[in-house]
């Protein structure tokens, strides 16, 4: 798993790539954790690159939203495609969160 | 082992029970299965069910801190995969776990439960049976 991280208008932009999984969903937690803490508000994450994710990359997803939306902040994503857009599916998260088919739409909505 | 009646079994991978053993359980039955016949759709729904069993196992079965688990993988003779997990843990049916509500909104999700679900849902059967003091969780997969 490889986390990219910049800043674009108020929106913290994280694209990860490779695979989210039991071993590696407690690093992508904190990547966002850190964020959450530096004072981002609205996080888009990019999926794009991703190939793989599990429930435990689901787990630190919605941990990590119930911490932001409890500040009254969001988050978004992009790049939903492949396996990874059907583990959305079927868990749910295609209806709870805001999904978008761009980053230029994503930051447009804001 | 008894996976179901007349399953010629291909491999049979066993390793201590930690998340480190997790990337080669997948890599193994994700190559049991490929040489078996099947295309990346379902190759990628089986290594997910396969890191569900075992982190499920890890995280709820309080077996010995020593402990293994075994995976294997065959086919029958209809052509039908079966991935079998089994551990030594106490009694332990994951089945039995509710049906996460995936509707609820941000605030109202439990944060988990949804492991046992993505493996009932992306394979084509999943069964439980307590055999000579083992949990044996068995997953059916169609091509």
């Amino acid at each position: 798993m490889e986390i990219t991280k910049r800043k674009e208008k108020d929106v913290a932009i994280v694209a990860v790539s490779g695979r989210i999984d039991a071993i590696t969903a407690p690093d992508f937690e904190k990547s966002l954790d850190e964020l959450i803490t530096a004072g981002e508000r609205a996080i888009l994450i990019d999926l794009t690159a991703l190939g793989y994710i599990s429930s435990a990359g689901l787990r630190s997803i919605l941990s990590s939203a119930k911490k932001l939306k409890a500040l009254s902040g969001e988050i978004l994503f992009t790049g939903l495609q492949g396996p990874v857009e059907e583990v959305f599916q079927i868990s749910g998260f295609k209806s709870i969160f805001k999904i978008f088919p761009s980053e230029a739409e994503a930051l447009g909505s804001m | 082992m008894k996976m179901a009646e007349n399953v010629h079994t291909l491999a049979s991978i066993e390793l201590p029970a930690v998340l480190e053993s997790l990337p080669e359980f997948s890599a193994r039955i994700t190559q049991c299965a490929r040489e078996a016949g099947f295309g990346e759709h379902k190759l990628g729904a089986m290594e997910l069910a396969v890191e569900e069993a075992i982190v499920n196992i890890i995280k709820y079965s309080s077996s010995a801190p020593d402990s293994v688990i075994t995976a294997t993988c065959g086919t029958d003779s209809r052509g039908v995969f079966y991935i079998a997990i089994i551990d030594s843990g106490p009694p332990f049916d994951p089945l039995k776990r509710d049906t996460p509500d995936t509707k609820a909104s941000i605030d109202d999700r439990p944060v988990g439960g949804l492991g046992i679900y993505f493996i009932k849902e992306m394979t084509d059967g999943v069964t439980y049976a307590r055999e000579a003091e083992k949990n044996i969780l068995t997953i059916k997969m169609r091509r």
